[in-house]
């Protein structure tokens, strides 16, 4: 009899399990798959969709152990809710970035800014069916920029962490399928045909080196909650240029980013049990990240038609590189190349479309630092 | 129903339009510092040639 007790105890957890945890586990093996099969942002989505299994297990220990927390709790607590996680990657990220091309031809940041259109508007459209706090956490998403989105979705206390995680890492491996047919569908053949003027400046070491603390000056003052945000990234871009650091260079590139990477999926994915994930407000979280990256690319191909109608012959920029100020670094410049190559086999837009990625990082830092200070975070 | 749609409109519209028009100031003055700086470090560099 008691051995029948005992092995009753054993399988108890199989009665707790509910069909939204199944639906979860569902959840995880597919993010498990697009990250193996598909290779789709496989450091995070893999962590995250094995964690989206771990944390719905009937009673998981990952996120309670009887009275007390679990590791993954206390992970969250440690590196979410204080932010240090974000931050770390964004020093490591920093230091990958090389803003040489973009100094040479500065104004090219300007469509860095355009492409946040998307943000913006999508929180206009978010603030009909969410609180203004969690209308702007998901706005973020068109940043496509996971570390801002999981910024600025934390200072805001949003409740929908683990879905805005999974919509901008999702996003952000989606661009080569997203962007083309938003592209094509707004520009003619012969905007996609544009070369762009060669001529680039010369940016020297001096300004190499002032520019990330300029960056950290100037953007820190205009929006003091993202601070942190610029300033940690503009840390890591100082390491790399200023030329005696190599080896920090080289560890917050490699090692710093890998460590931090390792724990942040796991860590998200404390925040995706079923309870949290399976509503009606996840489709449409998903559907509005999805209009904001559509419409940051909207923004910045339409910024670059805009422009075009002021610039005399020769000079005209080619539509598509504003579609790269969406911050997916550097894939979307990438796929702007890609296309390019596409219309006209000696079309080189890699330099302009790789600046202006690099810019709609800042950007996509600022306007998310804009977004908390105008919501009083 | 109205009532809820304007005072959404009248919250989340001022945000987003004056966010976007941050995002393109701040843009544009670290843009113009970047010039500046250019054009300094340039005149520098013409001074040690």
């Amino acid at each position: 009899m008691e051995l029948l007790t005992n092995l009753g105890r054993v399988f108890s957890g199989y009665g707790s399990l509910t069909w939204q945890m199944l639906v979860m586990w569902t959840v995880g093996a597919l993010l498990i798959y697009l990250a193996i099969a598909r290779k789709m942002e496989p450091t995070l989505l893999l962590p995250m969709g094995f964690g989206t299994i771990l944390v719905n297990l009937p009673g998981s220990g990952a996120i309670t152990q009887g009275e007390a927390k679990g590791p993954l709790s206390m992970l969250f607590e440690a590196g979410m809710a204080s932010e240090l996680f974000p931050l770390l990657l964004f020093i490591g990220i920093g230091a990958m970035i090389d803003f040489g091309p973009l100094l040479e031809k500065p104004w090219l940041m300007l469509f860095g800014a355009a492409a946040q259109f998307g943000i913006f508007f999508t929180f206009f459209l978010a603030g009909f069916f969410f609180s203004p706090r969690d209308a702007a956490s998901i706005a973020v998403i068109g940043a496509a920029d996971g570390p801002t989105a999981i910024f600025v979705a934390n200072t805001l206390g949003s409740q929908y962490l683990g879905a805005i995680m999974v919509a901008a890492y999702s996003y952000m491996a989606l661009v080569p399928i997203v962007q083309p047919p938003v592209i094509r569908l707004i520009t003619t053949r012969k905007e996609r045909c544009i070369r762009m003027c060669s001529q680039r400046g010369k940016a020297s070491r001096m300004t190499r080196i002032a520019f990330p603390i300029l960056v950290t000056i100037i953007a820190g003052a205009a929006a003091p909650s993202s601070a942190a945000l610029v300033g940690f990234l503009m840390f890591g871009n100082l390491l790399r240029e200023c030329g005696v650091l190599h080896s920090l260079s080289e560890t917050a590139q490699n090692v710093l980013v890998n460590l931090v990477t390792l724990v942040l999926g796991l860590t998200v994915a404390s925040q995706m049990t079923a309870e949290r994930f399976v509503r009606a407000d996840t489709l449409l979280i998903l559907l509005l990240g999805l209009f904001a990256f559509v419409f940051d690319t909207v923004g910045g191909v339409m910024f670059a038609k805009l422009l075009n109608r002021f610039l005399p012959q020769g000079r005209k920029v080619n539509p598509m590189i504003g579609a790269a100020g969406i911050s997916a670094f550097p894939m979307s410049g990438r796929v702007i190349h890609q296309m390019g190559l596409a219309e006209d086999h000696q079309n080189f837009l890699l330099m302009d479309s790789i600046s202006v990625n690099v810019s709609g990082q800042i950007a996509s830092v600022i306007a998310g630092g804009l977004l908390l200070t105008l919501m009083g975070a | 129903m109205l009532l809820w749609i304007s005072s959404a409109w009248s919250f989340t519209l001022p945000v987003a339009i004056s966010g976007l028009l941050g995002v393109f100031l701040v843009m544009g003055v670290i843009v113009l510092a970047v010039l500046a700086l250019g054009q300094l470090t340039a005149r520098q560099d013409r001074k040690q040639l």
